[in-house]
């Protein structure tokens, strides 16, 4: 079979990362004794060999102190190195080819090109995922993540990996060290201790860059300041961090070398030593505001796009008042900050403060789309049911990226397939083809002429049929890429902190993580749902149309079939809280995240479940599908989430959120529900909208995120207003839908002044 | 049956809480600054977007009644037309809608339970306004039973313009009356709105003395109407003798404008700024002055 190419993007990448602070040639020069080391090592255990190659890069590709950092611990990533992510480097021993080629266009003498180039070869046959994708990928059914003309995509990477950091800054890093000794050695626990030197040399490191800092200013405070983390890192090199400064700096080290871009709990792991400081007097609560306001800094400057998790708030936090006084100023930070990320999130329960809602109602209102609310009164037994796991280990969920739950410390989740629903329907209406390319891609499935549907059902379970075909591939990729992974390295950082790696002397995904599980990004739910709906409605109950004749429209993407669309557009859609068409969408998502869920369960998975998350990627997907019977054209978006197809929703903010309250969470392993309101609203209307929010929850919402929009779109919508049907304004006496009001009233609108 | 001309759920600002909304047809009032001037038919409007028609006559060539013509402007004949929606069907680009339905109590009553949840934790309900509710008085006070039926918190937006008899009826289903005091002066009242000024007050007078409590007197506040000084104090010392819940001055806007224009209507005030809440500021102290609370905006 020929060789697979994945070079090309391998992760939705939106903000523009900082550039390296090395020279190209020093880059090079990394890149290169990263590869010797690792072709070096050829013979040698896995661990040893990743140890080999981490300490090519750590700590030389850490970066200078920033004039404002407060924590010590930029660095930067190159093309080649090793990681946990797409979204900063690669996963395992990784080479980013299109990086690569990038970086070697940056060059201009010739002979660093051809070394350059002599990389590039090695790592082909090298790089983890290149591995990976050799045997999953093919031609028809599996494509590489980014490839959007497959149904089905499959990627190896260690995503959402949220470390016991409670265990770091409770041994401290020799405290590690004994617990490694502790155990029985193997080659495995030898690298864990090796890791822990090499943490050390890390910090070390950041004295020396603290100093090259100090050398720098005068000024008084700064000075202040970092005499004051040169101390620390000091401190933490030997001992266990005793103030919420040293925990802080001591965490993020970690995770910087660990890979990690999701944090997790931080009102658990820094709230009793915030707490503390401030009871003892050593820090003011505006000294503490500036510590995490430095954080949020350092981690919006990685730039990972769709991670970068901070969670606070909810169940299962053993120092309420301490974590809560966390959450306290994390919420201001973020109000202030508005940054992109990190991705703030608040799981909350009947327990949590008012002043906690107050001030996260506050920050959502002023625009910064955080928090996000997660429901734990919901989410706590969902994730029960859904990975199989006691109460207590419940409490430890986490959304991470784009919304995919994992247990702290204890979990490996990460969402390495993905599944276009709309796609794969394509496929049982035309007969296996992909109308989008002509391309047979339904495997060994028999797939029946479309005549032959002559009822609903037997329409449906061809579908399913289909499904289930994609279901079975999805969980092999899915353990596959666990198997490559292992094959090739341990993760030691990683390791170190995942329960149980340490006492089982078994590296993250050779036994030693204690639940492995997974996800699967499905895709276009509700484009498929409420095509069904369609199908159902106007061939088998209405028989308006044959199957064939509604397929026939699509294929041509309704040109020349527009009054047929119009029929189908004009059908109740999901999102308006209409019974028929929310449970077409339910028996759908019950039919999917049951068999996904059952498969990890045969397979011997911790868990496997779907996630129905939002990024770009039902836009990206959507613009290589073709025109499905939900009316939705050829290459125009797919539905965000679990939330309607833009356009679909008209029914108010209550109907929407009745709609989406209804899919039972115990079922998926994640699911983002998104809803805008103007500034008016949320200030003028905030205990209405508040109380709206409350309902919801009440009702078995498990998550929202809330976008405030201000007149920016307001005027985006006049230039686009298909894109903003249920952009709801108070216009006076009544309100409207924005799009719906006439120029002039806009304008009148736009005109208002705007108070910040 | 009931004539709908629309229901808005989460409506935020017709009374305490989430609410629901529901605008039915028929009015027997004409205000010229009627925001929902498609209400006052009992019968379904045609609504025509010039802004959106391409002027392709597939409307009114499929139009077997006849009930389109463009002469060379757009006109509809709402004695001949059948609301068979032929011309909505054939309209290529949705520039043609019918504006308010026949329905079933029954059915407008599942619409307004699907929020219940909602209503219960903010203390919320449903409203219903106009047009005027009760110019379709027997199917009100079905809907009015049906919905208490469920224990809702049940307010209504009323014109007082018809005879003290139905408010009589209607007073033990109702929670909140929101009813309009739209000027003092009898003459103009009747010249600018065409309502009868002694029913009116009648029907604002029993109020305020029966239930006062459950009272909203509502001023659409119009210039060149009833924005003198002179008229607004009258009105609130006026009110004010009543024990009323509040007074609610609400400032001119011309957002129904695009009604009028999709009926093909003249809004007579085209020229006329709309009005910010502030200009009404001074009213709030001098309601204090008289013990009536005054909230400007609804």
């Amino acid at each position: 079979m020929a060789r697979i190419n994945i070079d090309g993007a391998q992760n939705v990448e939106v903000s523009i990362k900082i550039p390296c602070e090395k020279t190209p040639l020093e880059q090079l020069e990394i890149m290169e004794a990263y590869t010797k080391a690792h072709q070096e090592s050829k013979n040698e255990d896995k661990a040893v060999r990743e140890l080999n190659c981490l300490k090519t890069i750590f700590p030389r590709l850490f970066r200078s102190i920033e004039e404002n950092d407060l924590i010590a611990g930029r660095l930067d990533f190159l093309p080649i190195g090793f990681g946990s992510v797409t979204s900063i480097g690669g996963v395992g021993h990784y080479c980013v080819f299109h990086k690569l080629r990038a970086f070697k266009d940056t060059l201009e003498d010739e002979e660093l090109k051809k070394r350059v180039d002599v990389l590039y070869d090695y790592w082909q046959d090298n790089d983890v995922k290149s591995i990976y994708c050799q045997d999953i990928l093919n031609d028809t059914t599996t494509g590489r993540f980014i490839d959007c003309k497959f149904p089905f995509m499959a990627t190896a990477r260690l995503s959402g990996m949220m470390l016991d950091y409670k265990k770091l800054v409770r041994f401290g890093v020799d405290g590690l060290i004994n617990l490694i000794k502790d155990n029985e050695s193997n080659t495995f626990m030898e690298a864990c201790l090796g890791t822990m030197y090499l943490f050390k040399d890390v910090i070390r490191k950041q004295i020396e860059l603290v100093e090259d800092a100090i050398e720098k200013t005068q000024d008084e405070q700064r000075l202040k300041d970092l005499y004051l983390m040169k101390e620390d890192l000091i401190y933490i090199l030997d001992h266990k961090p005793a103030t919420f400064h040293q925990a802080l700096q001591l965490f993020w080290l970690y995770a910087l070398c660990a890979g990690c871009i999701n944090y997790g709990r931080m009102d658990i792991v820094l709230g009793p030593y915030l707490k503390h400081d401030i009871d003892t007097g050593l820090i003011d609560e505006d000294e503490a505001y500036r510590y995490v306001k430095s954080l949020w800094t350092m981690i919006e400057n990685r730039r990972t796009t769709v991670n970068g998790r901070i969670i606070v708030g909810g169940k299962g936090r053993e120092d309420v008042e301490a974590a809560d006084l966390f959450c306290k100023i994390a919420l201001r930070v973020c109000k202030d900050t508005r940054y992109v990320e990190p991705q703030f999130t608040l799981r909350f329960d009947h327990t949590t403060p008012d002043y906690i809602m107050d001030m996260a109602y506050e920050c959502i209102a002023s625009g910064a789309t955080y928090p996000t609310l997660y429901n734990d009164e919901v989410n706590v037994p969902a994730v029960m049911y859904g990975m199989r796991v006691d109460e207590k280990i419940a409490e430890q969920y986490i959304p991470f990226g784009c919304g995919e739950f994992v247990i702290q410390g204890k979990s490996v989740g990460t969402p390495n397939t993905l599944l276009n629903l709309v796609k794969i329907m394509q496929l049982a209406l035309n007969e296996g083809y992909d109308p989008m390319d002509h391309v047979y891609k339904a495997g060994p499935v028999k797939v029946h002429p479309i005549e032959s549907f002559d009822t609903f059902d037997k329409f449906y379970d061809q579908y399913k049929a289909l499904l289930d075909y994609y279901f079975d591939l999805s969980v092999y990729a899915q353990k596959h890429s666990y198997e490559i992974m292992n094959q090739e390295v341990s993760f030691l950082f990683t390791s170190i902190l995942m329960d149980d790696c340490l006492a089982r002397q078994k590296a993250l995904l050779d036994g030693g993580v204690e639940i492995l599980g997974g996800t699967n990004e499905t895709y276009g739910n509700i484009n498929a749902s409420d095509a069904l709906y369609a199908i159902k409605t106007l061939v088998y109950d209405q028989k308006k149309y044959t199957l064939k004749e509604l397929n026939e429209a699509a294929l041509h993407n309704y040109v020349g079939y527009e009054k047929i669309r119009k029929e189908i557009l004009a059908l109740p859609k999901y999102g308006n809280d209409i019974e028929d068409v929310d449970e077409m969408a339910n028996d759908l998502y019950e039919y999917v995240a049951k068999n996904i869920r059952q498969r990890g369960i045969d397979e011997g998975m911790g868990y496997y479940l779907i996630v129905i998350s939002n990024n770009q990627t039902n836009t990206d997907w959507g613009h290589q599908t073709d025109a499905s019977l939900d009316g939705r054209l050829r290459g125009v978006y797919m539905n965000p989430a679990n939330n309607p197809q833009g356009g679909a929703a008209k029914s108010g903010p209550t109907a929407v959120l009745n709609s989406l309250a209804r899919f039972d969470a115990k079922y998926h392993g994640g699911s983002v529900q998104n809803i805008k309101f103007t500034p008016r609203m949320m200030h003028e209307d905030k205990e209405k909208v508040k109380l709206l929010f409350k309902t919801y929850f009440d009702k078995g919402g498990c998550q929202l995120m809330v976008t405030v929009v201000d007149h920016g779109v307001l005027e985006d919508a006049q230039k686009h207003p298909e894109n903003y049907p249920d952009l709801i304004v108070r216009v006076a006496g009544y309100s409207a839908v924005f799009v719906n009001l006439t120029k002039d009233v806009q304008e009148e609108l736009l005109s208002r002044t705007l108070y910040d | 049956m009931i004539n709908v001309s629309n229901i808005e759920r989460f409506a935020t600002h017709d009374g305490p809480g989430i609410r629901t909304t529901i605008f039915l047809k028929g009015c027997s009032l004409h205000c010229p600054w009627c925001a929902n001037p498609e209400t006052w038919a009992e019968y379904p409007v045609l609504m025509h977007d010039t802004k959106t028609c391409v002027r392709c006559l597939a409307c009114q060539n499929n139009c077997s009644n006849m009930a389109i013509h463009f002469d060379p402007e757009f006109k509809w004949n709402s004695q001949t037309c059948q609301r068979c929606n032929t011309c909505i069907e054939n309209c290529p680009v949705e520039a043609l809608e019918f504006s308010g339905k026949s329905m079933e109590i029954e059915e407008i009553v599942k619409i307004v339970l699907k929020d219940i949840d909602y209503y219960k934790n903010s203390q919320g309900g449903v409203t219903i306004s106009g047009g005027e509710a009760f110019v379709q008085f027997d199917a009100l006070m079905e809907l009015l039973k049906a919905l208490k039926k469920h224990n809702l918190h049940v307010a209504i937006e009323t014109t007082g313009n018809y005879s003290n008899e139905k408010i009589k009826s209607a007073l033990s289903y109702i929670d909140l009356w929101l009813i309009d005091f739209k000027h003092i002066d009898k003459d103009m009242l009747q010249k600018v709105t065409g309502g009868d000024y002694d029913q009116i007050m009648e029907n604002i007078m029993y109020l305020m003395n029966a239930c006062p409590d459950q009272v909203i007197i509502r001023t659409p506040v119009i210039p060149n109407f009833n924005s003198d000084q002179k008229t607004l104090c009258a009105m609130i010392e006026y009110v004010s003798k009543y024990p009323v819940k509040e007074m609610d001055l609400l400032p001119y806007h011309s957002l129904g404008k695009s009604k009028w224009d999709k009926m093909h209507k003249n809004y007579v005030y085209s020229d006329l700024k709309m009005m910010d809440k502030s200009e009404l500021s001074d009213y709030v102290e001098i309601g204090k002055k008289h013990g009536l609370k005054i909230k400007l905006g609804g």
